[in-house]
């Protein structure tokens, strides 16, 4: 299994442990992933789309176009990428204008795209190409005692017809595999909601609330941790708790953890190679609970 | 906050270009569409944060009411979570139409200035351009008011909480072929700028 | 050689619309297949609790019918078979049918479910759509026809077990599929439609919480032949809930699955099932979420009312945007906005009303006929051929055309016949239909001989009542020979058993305890007539209605009442004597009054069949309103098809048409009409077999918003001719709906004008697409496939705004400019627009002739001022006076294709009649005892049906009955100052034997 890898900028800044502990399981499961030589910015969601939606699409070619060299799908470790580069691969494919325009920006660069490739998320490829046998197989601490709210957020399963690997309500990729390492799925209702990741730096109060409003959800379901798969949700809900706990004044210090790092600790990977010293809501009372 | 302008007489308000401008933006194609059943204004998880609700700006929309539009809060605040036109049973990419409002915003010189939104796009924008990847410390440099002692604080403190948990690249990052996205923002932002000047 | 026209048709499809087809079919004399792809027929129908809007217990209106299928010698049920291919034209067909293997055999099996009892498999029973299960080897339901055991092959093992138990050797385990071959002349595909899977709309978690439903699993919670048996609970713990949310368009009007159109029927299922739950539990609440209610049928309005008001119903317009389920209880958490305020609720049971989709096999089979499908896969049909599929020959009914409700369907199905036997014009033999029964016994010299036979529906009676008990008593009653119970005795295994029986035991008089009469009595006179005995010789004890149902708290008491109830019955039966129907002579004319759409429909129709037909109109020109549309929702052009129907009616040599005419009397009855009618100054007397109302309606003349005193103020009919001319100069124009309807005054809503609105707003915008259209409502009522139309509006820029009684808009002249000032209720604020016209959709309103025609005919009309059909048969053109039919907007407002296809099934029920020499009538009528009969003439002046005249006989006048006339009300009976007058199966001695019997303990 070998894919072309596009880590996305917060992978290589402030969400360093999902991109370890991403590594990590890969070589225990056997999964290749070749790092996009000279990769730049996704596109963005929103910043630079609402700019010049034709700028965005085309930072999102310049990507794709070098996997397709590669020969192999690309795999994003972050929702909004996953987002960012399926919805410019939809749009090129959709509409010929717009690929011609994006067509001429890339032949400037000496590159071309031919949209042959598909953008997957990370989580997909767990499920649909290791599968939750091999996954199941690997497992040396089972998470027997631990409580997890896995959490969706939005890009990871929606809008349907670009994020399509789950059900956009219901999705249940990672609860069947938090089942296959042996730990049990809180229910819990918001597991959809959006944590308001894309107002943390404009709209900071109004993410707080949205993210407050998640935590305390997860927390009253009686979940040890939550899960996650996106490196946005992440900051949100682990660095950003200190600032929700203290704007709302609400006590909540929930651990959350990337769904590698979940994986990892279940493979009997050590701490440090999971990065699980750089959360910021520390996961130690956790691992203690299962006597790691 | 209430459209004023909305109860002057109609057709005085009603900017039907503005309909129709929306109509060809990428998410606005079948805004017209709309029969208001409100799925979008109970789905939205930012909905209590917006002064007027998806659907209320699209009835909008319809009425030509283009400055109430490009001045609410409500563009800024859509997170693009897909929550709305994932279910919306008229198909319609309410998300998208709200990036493309945000864009005529800001070239009209709509978006308020206490809005940070706007800011922080042309910010993200000149990062990406320099760097051809974030940069959350410069980002964040940028979009701080200085002269507001207390942000200035709380920001420190949360800097040090993210740098101790090794959270914080101060280095920027580097691209060997940064040359490549000098290209592509030359060529998009240039023939923008041209197209502006026609 | 000459070309054989075929007599015969095939009917697909075994829903209510076939069924419907299928007997009026073979009441025409038409050799009918009624194919279906399942075992037994009766569609979902059987499967409903009551039926909108009767009210009606849905499975015991079915078994009536399919009674009438079974028994019919004309009609023969192809169940289990699908259609291969077809060959041949109209006129000739030939089909090939693929008839699955049951396992079981159909001349052996007789329903006894001995095979079931054995058999060791249980799977989830589709019936009761996973609420219970259901044997390997079974039957649809207790009432099916055929009543035959199918084996569902997917889940059985083959053990054997059943081979074991049938003692008749019905069962074949190594039975095979077989191809058939029928000859037909025409087709009616009656395929009726599959339910949207809700599944499909993930935010409502059906599937995954267990207390979200579908609508028809809750009709099935509801019925009491359900999995819960009528007790209202919840699937989850079976506990009772409190609150009960209805979730309205679940995949409908949803552009983004495809279905934009609106299902039609799910505003007043919801609301009938919501009044259900109520009637089962009043302390439940109940809240139907909806984007318009669309309750545009007749005198809907008025159902929707009565649920807010007298059933406390909550309706809120908000499509809920989500249903999540709360962990520890369970409950549903709904989430919505009203009034811009978003609002999250718990409820205990979330219904999905969930829409109408083309019936599953509906490509494949359109593919095997040759016929065309529109975008949504339902049958294409024409405004002006709603009937007609793509391929002549071939017609449709029922919701494969488009979503419809049951009286719609039925009145289709009637209307479909009409068409199809058309082909068949030039070969088909009318005569009446005989029926082969076995002469009937002479029992005068015998002595009363009862049976006596119980019915426990289901377990409906026999949970109450204890029906042992019942039975002992019963048996010790004088001259009662024999008594039975039964599961269910309008089954058909149950009716040949009491055929048996009464011939084993000599019995000649029967008593049925069970339901009521009104909608079983001519089932269970079938049985008598099977056995040789005169159908007047039963006698029903209504144990269910008046004893389980009114007193479901009280067994000991209700089953104290009904051995009152059978000993009256018994009491009654031992004096009943047999009765001979009276024949009457059918003159072959029908009678038409109204000269418009839907009277010449009718009339082409009939003068087609041969008949000969009277056309009246008071105008000096034929067309109706249909002379004032201009255009449609849809591509025809009304004025060349007003052209085309008016040149066949001149060109008819059977169509007599007397305009500027005025019907003085109408006198006579089914049969045999007498008219006299005012021609010119002249008198004319017309004899005919029929009459049809097709007298019309009228536009209501407003006064609101400054209509009449302002000519910038129009209304849509006015703006139409406007549009027509292209005369129209407006930069803004503003619409207002519901002038004159759904008010105070005139509660019913007209069910056009807001397509009406649409149609012209689309002309307004094609003829100049800067011209602003603003159209204020209080609901779209855009259904079925009209919703396209009000989307096609929307996208063209129509501005379409809500308002209510609280926020109407305000119209005003200023500086002579007209001025509206609305509510925008999404925006939440006041607006002002200044239009250069103001359109008013106005209501259609009632013609002041209708009271005359109803005084004249002796037939009733609604609060409006509509005639009112039966509603019995469910077919909306019969009204209580036989031989006379409504039609068109003479029975409520209704689009050009409506008129069209009711028209065509008064055409089928007038041509029931005239296609017979002799009519049977009703035999229990009163009877004058000439000898005691004074001349009073009292009972003549009470008669509300004016079926007594005063004849001299022997220079003595005495009153006499016209049969045809007599409804059987007993009025003159009871009136009758020398005792003269008796009624056939209600004579005096009857009714003081019944009231000794019931007062005794």
């Amino acid at each position: 299994m070998k894919y072309a890898f596009f880590p996305g900028c917060a992978v290589h800044a402030s969400a360093k442990e999902y991109g370890m502990s991403c590594k990590a399981i890969s070589k225990v499961l056997g999964i290749e992933l070749i790092e996009i030589p000279e990769w730049n910015c996704c596109g963005s969601i929103d910043a630079i789309y609402a700019h010049n939606p034709v700028l965005s699409i085309s930072l999102s070619a310049r990507n794709l176009s070098l996997a397709e060299k590669m020969g192999t799908d690309v795999i994003t470790l972050c929702s909004a990428c996953f987002f960012t580069l399926s919805r410019a691969n939809k749009l090129m494919h959709e509409d010929p204008k717009l690929k011609g325009q994006v067509d001429n920006v890339l032949g400037n660069l000496k590159l071309n795209y031919n949209g042959e490739i598909k953008v997957r998320h990370f989580l997909d490829v767990l499920l649909n190409d290791v599968g939750l046998e091999k996954i199941s197989e690997n497992v040396k601490v089972p998470l027997k005692e631990l409580r997890v709210a896995p959490y969706y957020g939005c890009l990871l399963v929606r809008p349907p017809e670009i994020a399509n690997f789950d059900e956009p309500e219901h999705p249940t990729s990672m609860d069947k595999l938090m089942e296959v390492l042996g730990a049990t799925n809180v229910n819990y209702l918001d597991k959809t909601r959006c944590c308001g990741a894309s107002l943390i730096v404009t709209k900071e109060r109004i993410a707080l609330e949205m993210t407050k409003n998640l935590l305390l959800t997860a927390k009253n379901a009686e979940a040890d941790c939550i899960v996650t798969a996106c490196p946005m949700c992440h900051f949100n809900l682990d660095a950003m708790q200190k600032d929700v706990e203290s704007t709302f004044d609400v006590d909540i210090n929930l651990p959350v953890l990337y769904i590698t790092q979940v994986i990892g600790i279940a493979f009997g990977l050590n701490v440090k190679e999971l990065g699980l010293n750089r959360n910021c809501v520390s996961p130690m009372k956790l691992l203690s609970k299962l006597k790691i | 906050m209430k459209p004023k302008q909305f109860q002057k007489i109609v057709s005085e308000v009603r900017d039907q270009s503005f309909t129709e401008e929306v109509q060809k933006l990428r998410g606005g194609e079948n805004i017209l569409d709309c029969i208001q059943c409100g799925v979008c204004s109970g789905s939205c998880p930012a909905r209590f944060a917006m002064d007027f609700s998806p659907m209320q700006i699209i009835k909008m929309i319809h009425l030509g009411m283009r400055d109430q539009v490009l001045s609410s809060s409500t563009i800024w605040i859509c997170a693009s979570c897909y929550t709305c036109a994932t279910r919306c049973p008229r198909g319609i990419d309410i998300p998208m139409f709200m990036s493309a409002l945000k864009n005529i915003a800001i070239k009209n010189g709509f978006a308020s200035d206490d809005e940070i939104k706007p800011k922080f796009h042309k910010s993200f924008t000149e990062i990406i351009r320099k760097y051809g990847r974030m940069h959350e410390p410069e980002l964040k440099m940028k979009l701080m008011r200085k002269s507001d002692l207390r942000e200035l604080y709380q920001n420190a403190v949360l800097a040090f909480r993210l740098w101790r948990k090794g959270k914080v690249k101060l280095l920027a990052p580097r691209m060997d072929q940064l040359s490549h996205i000098s290209e592509i923002f030359e060529d998009l932002l240039e023939k923008q700028e041209e197209e502006a000047s026609k | 050689m000459e070309k054989h026209m075929n007599n015969s048709v095939l009917v697909v499809g075994g829903g209510i619309a076939g069924i419907q087809a299928s007997l009026e079919l073979a009441d025409l004399g038409h050799h009918v297949y009624l194919v279906d792809e399942v075992p037994s027929i009766g569609g979902i129908l059987a499967q409903l609790d009551k039926i909108f809007p009767t009210n009606d217990c849905s499975i015991c209106a079915l078994v009536e019918k399919l009674t009438r299928v079974s028994e019919h010698p004309k009609i023969k049920v192809i169940a289990n078979a699908e259609i291969e291919k077809l060959q041949g034209e109209a006129g000739n067909f030939e089909i090939t049918l693929l008839k699955k293997a049951r396992y079981v055999d159909e001349e052996k099996c007789n329903g006894c479910g001995a095979c079931v009892e054995k058999c060791p498999i249980e799977v989830p029973d589709e019936f009761n759509i996973g609420l219970s299960k259901r044997k390997s080897i079974y039957v649809r339901y207790p009432q099916a026809f055929p009543v035959t055991y199918t084996i569902d092959m997917g889940s059985c093992t083959k053990c054997g077990a059943c081979v074991e138990a049938c003692e008749y050797g019905a069962i074949n385990l190594a039975a095979t599929d077989e191809r058939v071959t029928l000859k037909v002349g025409s087709i009616i595909l009656a395929l009726g439609f599959t339910l949207f899977d809700p599944k499909l709309k993930s935010e409502y978690g059906y599937g995954r919480f267990p207390n979200v439903v579908t609508s028809l699993e809750f009709e099935r919670i509801l019925s009491d032949y359900g999995p819960y048996n009528g007790r209202l609970l919840r699937p989850y713990d079976q506990r009772i809930p409190r609150k009960i949310a209805f979730v309205q368009c679940v995949g409908s009007r949803d552009a983004q699955l495809g279905n934009n159109y609106c299902s039609s029927v799910c505003c007043m299922y919801a609301i009938k099932e919501a009044m259900a739950a109520k009637e089962r539990d009043s302390g439940v609440q109940c809240t139907i979420f909806y984007m318009d209610m669309r309750s545009s049928g007749k005198d809907y309005e008025l159902y929707y009312e009565r649920a807010e008001r007298e059933y406390g119903i909550r309706f809120i317009r908000s499509r809920v945007a989500s249903i999540d389920e709360i962990p520890s209880s369970r409950n549903l958490l709904l989430k919505y906005v009203v009034d811009e305020e978003p609002r999250n609720e718990e409820f205990d049971i979330v219904v999905l009303s969930t829409g109408l989709c083309p019936p599953k096999n509906a490509e494949h089979l359109a593919k095997a006929l040759g016929i065309d499908l529109n975008k949504y896969g339902f049958c294409a049909t024409k405004v002006f051929s709603p009937v007609e599929t793509s391929k002549p020959g071939i017609f449709v009914c029922g919701a494969f055309a488009r979503p419809k409700d049951v009286p719609e369907t039925v009145t289709q199905a009637s209307g479909a016949v009409i068409k199809a036997t058309r082909i068949n014009a030039s070969s088909k033999e009318l005569s009446p239909t005989c029926r082969q029964n076995p002469p009937e016994k002479d029992v005068s010299q015998e002595d009363p001989q009862i049976g006596v036979f119980l019915c426990c529906c289901g377990i409906n009676i026999s949970n109450l009542i204890d029906v042992n008990e019942l039975a002992e008593y019963a048996e010790k009653l004088s001259n009662v020979a024999l008594v039975k119970d039964f599961l269910y005795a309008c089954s058909q295994h149950s009716r040949s058993k009491m055929v048996e029986k009464i011939k084993e035991h000599g019995l000649n008089r029967v008593v049925i305890a069970g339901c009521t009469p009104r909608t079983h009595e001519d089932l269970f006179r079938e049985v008598l007539r099977e056995a040789g005995l005169n159908i007047y010789l039963l006698e029903m004890a209504n144990i269910r209605e008046q004893c389980v149902w009114a007193h479901g708290e009280e067994p000991e008491k209700a089953t104290q009442k009904a051995k009152n109830l059978v000993a009256s019955a018994v009491a009654k039966a031992r004096l009943l004597k047999p009765v001979k129907r009276p024949l009457v002579k059918v003159n072959p004319a029908a009678l038409i009054v109204g000269g418009g759409l839907a009277g010449m429909t009718t009339a082409l129709e009939l003068a087609n069949q041969g008949f000969k037909v009277h056309l009246v109109d008071k105008n000096g020109e034929l067309g109706g309103h249909l002379r004032h549309i201009y255009y449609v929702l849809g591509e025809e052009n009304p004025q060349e098809e007003l052209k085309r129907l008016v040149d066949n009616i001149s060109n008819s040599p059977n169509i007599h048409v007397y305009l500027n005419s005025e019907i003085i009397a109408v006198s006579g009855h089914v049969g045999n009409f007498r008219t006299l009618l005012r021609h010119k100054g002249e008198v004319k007397e017309i004899h005919h077999g029929v009459t049809i109302l097709a007298t019309g309606a009228k536009e209501y003349e407003p006064r609101e918003y400054l209509y009449g005193r302002d000519p910038r103020v129009l209304t849509q009919r006015e703006l139409e001719q406007k549009l027509a001319k292209d005369e129209l100069n407006a930069k803004t124009v503003v619409m207002i709906q519901c002038i004159g309807a759904r008010t105070e005054e005139r509660p019913n809503c007209s069910r056009i004008c807001c397509g009406h609105a649409v149609k012209n707003a689309l002309k307004i915008k094609e003829l100049n697409p800067e011209t602003d259209v603003y159209v204020f409502y209080k609901d779209v009522r855009t259904f079925g496939f009209y919703e396209d139309y009000y989307r096609k509006a929307s996208e063209k820029g129509v501005i379409f705004v809500c308002y209510d009684d609280e926020h109407k808009p305000k119209v005003s002249v200023e500086n002579e400019e007209l001025k509206v000032v609305a509510w925008e209720p999404i925006i939440r604020e006041w607006f002002t627009l200044k239009p250069e016209i103001i359109v008013l959709s106005t209501a259609t309103i009632s013609n002041m002739d209708n009271n005359k025609f109803a005084k004249m005919l002796g037939i009733p009309l609604t609060e409006d001022g509509f005639f009112l059909e039966t509603g019995m048969e469910l077919n909306s053109v019969n009204t209580p006076r036989e031989g006379v039919f409504i039609c068109g907007l003479a029975h409520s407002p209704k689009f050009i294709e409506e008129t069209i296809t009711q028209a065509y099934a008064a055409a089928t029920q007038a041509a029931k009649i005239l296609s017979k020499e002799f009519l049977e009538i009703e035999g229990t009528v009163a009877v004058v005892n000439e000898d005691l009969c004074s001349g009073c003439r009292i009972c003549e002046s009470l008669c509300e049906y004016g079926a007594i005249e005063m004849k001299e006989k022997e220079e003595k006048l005495v009153a006499h009955v016209v049969e045809a006339l007599c409804k059987s009300c007993g009025v003159c009976s009871a009136a009758c100052p020398t005792n003269a007058i008796a009624l056939g199966c209600f004579t005096t001695e009857q009714l003081l034997a019944q009231i000794r019997a019931t007062l005794v303990e």
